[in-house]
């Protein structure tokens, strides 16, 4: 038999409903794969074992299935964002004794009420603050593809959890791409939503204006269900009747029939690109347009400074937030996000003023572009991972960052493996609340990119010989 | 002013003691003070005619859906 954390989530909800899984093996399969490679992994900061077993099990008592979109599936929470009962220590030396919070973040009452299981609290850089997810307070969290390896940030553990199948779906959250980063590392599927569209109360900011929160699963029908959860009934059915206005003549053959995918050249190019980054960029355009989408070429004016600009105004942010702490106990901090907020008191007034203008020109331009066409590909990042130690580049973030200050929805999907067998990614962008049709050019680029669908490697050579002894 | 000392100076203007070390550190060629003055050129190389400063984006769900 199957063994449960393998299912996808979709498939989980689907036998739950018929009765012929229940929460608890769910729970208890999931529960062992943590045991076996959260000591490695380092994916999570903490869980409640007895609490996970105790709600899956009155779960199981229950004549019928569990009630709500994703009854009984257990989720992880990045420890950025409030659970009831549980510290948010925003992998932060100075919250590690916070007290518990005295309520859920808005998005994970949600959640709840949609019958999530909240399985627990993942590492994330420090105070999401950077994109190595090397957590100097909590451990340093290692991608399941290789361990030698980073999986990316903010949202580490999220990305690392769920592509070891310790859950089947994680909250991340993303400011300059701390969803998408993570997911493209990592070999998932990372959702950032349209700005504002998902509330941020109850989650410990890094840029008021460019922060959001989203799904990270192991597959884009997997991020549907998690979405949709996420969304209030009006909200779904609001976004879920723009999607319709769409006339699209889709046939077997022709799934994206009807439908215009832009490729605009960025800042960071080819040249910045490891070789299968690129290779599998290109590959996905061949695809959509054997799909029956038309690709043209699109230009958006000024582009070129948006990921100085958004930098710009999360440094500016940050420090802000940070700065009475940063004055009073600097040494608290790890030694990069120090940096990082001293860099922020460098950014002057008349710096975050230029970088809100440029952010006002490019949605507009944005907008325009989004008249044209109904989608935009890019890669999620120029690299895939690189190893512990070696730090992460800011043009990492050149294809997230710009996307943080449009506010515009965009999805990362796996797209290919490295000759060292490491995930690359690519990213689709698509107008504000366009959520649903994102998701549908998402799922069929995703399976005629025929991304593996088996267990990385590092954590299936560790499960199976647990197994075996 | 030196740059070590222009650091030092601003980060305590600011209520941050900024120690030696590391203001040297963030005055270094590659180091903090110069990637915000790339950053910086990037910013005002950019053609901001007739845009405003706008911070929180404007998307609103129902005047979408309308």
């Amino acid at each position: 038999m199957t063994e449960p954390r393998d299912l996808h989530l979709t498939e989980m909800c689907e036998l739950i409903k018929k009765g012929e899984l229940k929460p608890v093996e769910i729970v208890e399969s999931c529960l062992k794969t943590f045991d076996l490679l959260n000591d490695h992994l380092k994916a999570f900061i903490s869980i409640d074992k007895d609490r996970i077993l105790a709600q899956a099990r009155s779960m199981n008592s229950t004549v019928s299935a569990p009630e709500g979109l994703l009854g009984g599936i257990p989720i992880a929470v990045k420890d950025l964002i409030d659970v009831a009962g549980a510290v948010t220590t925003q992998g932060s030396s100075f919250f590690r004794k916070a007290p518990p919070a005295d309520r859920d973040a808005p998005i994970v009452d949600r959640l709840k009420k949609s019958g999530v299981i909240i399985f627990g609290k993942t590492n994330l850089h420090e105070f999401a603050w950077g994109g190595t997810s090397s957590n100097p307070h909590f451990g340093i969290c290692r991608n399941p593809w290789n361990p030698d390896y980073i999986p990316g940030g903010s949202s580490g553990g999220s990305g690392a959890a769920v592509a070891a199948r310790m859950v089947p779906g994680a909250l991340g959250t993303d400011t300059l791409g701390s969803i998408r980063l993570p997911s493209a590392l990592c070999g998932i599927v990372g959702l950032k939503p349209t700005y504002g569209l998902l509330p941020t109360e109850g989650i410990f900011p890094l840029g008021y204006t460019l922060d959001h929160v989203g799904p990270m699963t192991r597959s884009v029908g997997d991020a549907k269900l998690f979405f949709k959860a996420m969304l209030r009934p009006l909200e779904q059915q609001k976004l879920e009747s723009i999607k319709r206005k769409k006339n699209l003549v889709p046939s077997a053959s022709k799934r994206l029939r009807g439908l215009k995918i832009a490729r605009v050249p960025v800042v960071v190019q080819e040249i910045f690109c490891h070789k299968t980054t690129w290779q599998q960029y290109l590959k996905s355009f061949a695809l959509a347009e054997e799909e029956g989408a038309v690709v043209v070429e699109e230009k958006i004016p000024g582009f070129e400074a948006a990921l100085s600009a958004a930098f710009t105004m999360t440094l500016g942010q940050a420090s802000e937030i940070h700065h009475e702490r940063l004055a009073e106990n600097p040494d608290g901090f790890g030694e990069d996000v120090r940096t990082f907020l001293e860099q922020g008191h460098l950014i002057s007034a008349v710096d975050y003023i230029r970088a809100q203008r440029i952010r006002s020109k490019l949605v507009e331009e944005a907008g325009k572009l989004f008249e044209r066409v109904d989608a935009w590909i890019l890669p999620t990042t120029p690299n895939p991972a690189t190893r512990i130690g070696e730090g992460t580049d800011p043009w990492n973030a050149g294809f997230t960052g710009p996307i943080n200050l449009l506010g515009f929805p965009a999805i990362a999907i796996p797209s290919g493996l490295t000759e060292d067998n490491l995930p690359v990614s690519v990213q689709i962008v698509a107008a504000p609340h366009q959520e649903f049709l994102l998701l549908n050019i998402a799922e069929i680029l995703e399976e005629r990119l025929g991304f593996p669908k088996d267990l990385p490697d590092w954590a299936k050579i560790k499960l199976e010989t647990a197994l075996q002894s | 002013m030196e740059k070590t000392e222009f650091i030092i100076t601003l980060g305590d203007q600011q209520g941050l003691k900024i120690p030696k070390e590391r203001a040297d550190k963030m005055a270094e060629k590659g180091g903090v003070l110069e990637m915000v003055r790339v950053i910086r050129t990037i910013l005002f190389q950019s053609d901001v005619t007739g845009s405003r400063p706008h911070d929180d984006l404007p998307f609103d769900l129902k005047e979408v859906a309308s």
